[in-house]
């Protein structure tokens, strides 16, 4: 460990910072130096990098004839450990609870701190029974339910008015129906969602709705990786809430479609946010805009870094699904999806960027710039 | 494997973790020969070392005797001018593997595997038990027998050449 004075750059806590393995003041310490200092907010992208590289590294399966020369039984030689899946998992959760911090890029004219829960609930309580052409706010959605979910990081329970759409299924899915078992005493439809031929979700539609029950999304080796299921259900008339004007205050720019064949359904306006709702016909994804700096200090911790095309962001977990934070142009943007989180990546980074470089965008891509000579990406 | 279980045999601990222990060898030594012979003498040290075994992590506890028997076959080897890991990574590239494990060899990011092989033992040490294996920092201070603070910065130097390595 090294000594460090007051307002030298950080070392080796950027390490420690990544692995979660700073004390609470060496935590704040770091944090609070890397609010103001774009240096070493490169560096920490850069060494998160390169331990994701090595993080990223496959297992390597013994030959067989080294347990044999062990003399073990050499039948069982491709059983998994299930320990080491565990410790796979141990350190997916362990990265998740990674600190990671903003810098304030732009010298702020108002800066902005999203409020990561409120627009979590705005999402999941999302009305989206439109048709893409913005209209028809006045239908009635039809359901009100309370919805429990549970995934890797945690459980969360939301009263929602689900999300019923009317885009279709995108063609990038291969989906399978089929009468399904009651839950929360409805008849359902069960729908499979295959990707390359292997299952990745399996959906239960309320039968007379189409509104989502139940929805479990699996990874490549079956596990659930989270599953959402609706307790209760009531037929309601909760209205939709108002339509943005098709400018949206001028601020951002709406596009009607993002990568993944995720369609615009709605726009809404939020008090001072702008919340853009898309669908892929399976999944939802809402888009928040609002104007100013990001508020480094302000977030909540348990960000990591993420590259959204050729920006750079923030990603956090909620139980159902991922959001997204980043800035572009004086807008900080927060996308909360619930389908799996390369999907919701790929459709946020392809949200249109503004023209105008601030000074903050400049920063950026020269820290960028910087990031990428030394680790090759 | 529970609490209130007789310690596993040895060929349990074998066929159980072979893929844990074959992963942090290789990554170690760079070279399914060396790798092999690693496990060997792991297995080895399991075998005589079983009756101590408290049950808790079995990795732990297996990463710490690879990572003492890596330690102790690199001590060997500076004793052996000749085999000691050249400082130049160009000419740490891993030997073409023979064809029964081409296989498997070809499929690892090769780049990644050469770069942790130019680190100094010591770091390299410190960040296979980090980002392959998995323990935490007071886990890896257990098995190098070094301060907390060591791992860190060891890991932290680590990363860093690997990072000017890999640009």
């Amino acid at each position: 460990m090294t000594m460090r004075r007051p307002g030298d750059h950080l070392d080796d806590e950027l390490s420690g910072l990544l692995d979660g393995e700073l004390s609470a003041d060496e935590t704040v310490a770091a944090r609070t130096h890397l609010a103001g200092c774009a240096f070493c907010m490169a560096e920490l992208a850069a060494i998160d990098r390169t331990r994701t590289l090595v993080r990223s590294l496959p297992a390597v399966d013994p030959p067989t004839s080294l347990l044999a020369r062990a003399a073990a039984a050499p039948t069982d030689l491709d059983a998994r450990p299930p320990a080491r899946r565990a410790a796979v998992l141990a350190s997916i959760v362990a990265a998740a609870a990674v600190l990671v911090v903003l810098l304030q890029w732009a010298p702020a004219d108002r800066s902005v701190s999203p409020s990561l829960a409120g627009l979590v609930q705005a999402h999941a309580t999302s009305v989206v029974n439109t048709d893409p052409a913005d209209v028809a706010a006045d239908q009635p959605p039809g359901v009100e339910a309370h919805v429990h979910i549970k995934g890797a990081t945690g459980e969360a329970e939301f009263d929602v008015v689900p999300v019923v759409s009317r885009v279709p299924v995108a063609a990038k899915y291969t989906v399978t129906t089929a009468p399904g078992q009651p839950v929360a005493d409805r008849p359902t439809i069960d729908v499979e969602v295959r990707e390359q031929g292997v299952l990745a979700e399996r959906i239960a539609l309320d039968a007379e709705t189409g509104v989502v029950l139940r929805r479990e999304l699996y990874d490549v080796s079956g596990g659930v990786v989270r599953m959402a299921l609706v307790e209760r259900v009531r037929m309601t008339h909760t209205p939709a809430p108002t339509p943005a004007h098709r400018t949206a205050g001028g601020l951002v720019a709406a596009p009607s479609k993002l990568d993944g064949d995720y369609l615009r359904v709605g726009v809404y306006r939020r008090g001072r946010v702008v919340h853009m709702l898309f669908s892929d016909g399976l999944h939802a994804l809402s888009v928040f805009a609002q104007a100013g700096a990001l508020a480094a200090s302000d977030l909540p911790g348990g960000g990591r870094l993420v590259r959204l095309g050729s920006k750079t962001g923030y990603h956090y977990d909620w139980p159902g699904g991922d959001v997204l934070l980043w800035e572009s142009g004086g807008v900080v943007y927060t996308a909360v999806g619930d389908a799996p989180v390369e999907d919701v990546k790929a459709a946020a980074a392809s949200m249109p960027q503004r023209s105008r470089l601030s000074i903050g965008e400049r920063v950026r891509r020269r820290c960028r710039a910087l990031a990428e000579a030394v680790t090759g990406g | 494997m529970k609490d209130n279980e007789e310690p596993p045999s040895w060929e349990d601990v074998a066929r159980e973790h072979a893929r844990f222990l074959y992963t942090v060898a290789y990554r170690l030594t760079g070279d399914h020969d060396d790798a092999q012979d690693l496990v060997q003498e792991v297995l080895l040290r399991v075998r005589r070392g079983l009756a101590t075994y408290q049950p808790g992590s079995m990795e732990g506890w297996l990463s710490r005797i690879t990572t003492n028997a890596f330690l102790d076959e690199m001590r060997r080897r500076r004793r052996r001018p000749a085999d000691a890991l050249p400082a130049d990574p160009e000419r740490v590239l891993p030997r073409h593997p023979p064809a029964d494990e081409a296989l498997a060899a070809e499929t690892l990011p090769a780049d990644v595997q050469t770069a942790l092989l130019g680190l100094p033992d010591d770091f390299r040490a410190a960040v296979v038990l980090c980002d392959v294996a998995g323990l935490s920092y007071q886990e890896i201070g257990e098995a190098l027998d070094i301060p907390v603070g060591t791992v860190r910065s060891r890991i932290h130097r680590g990363r860093a050449l690997l990072r000017e390595a890999l640009a």
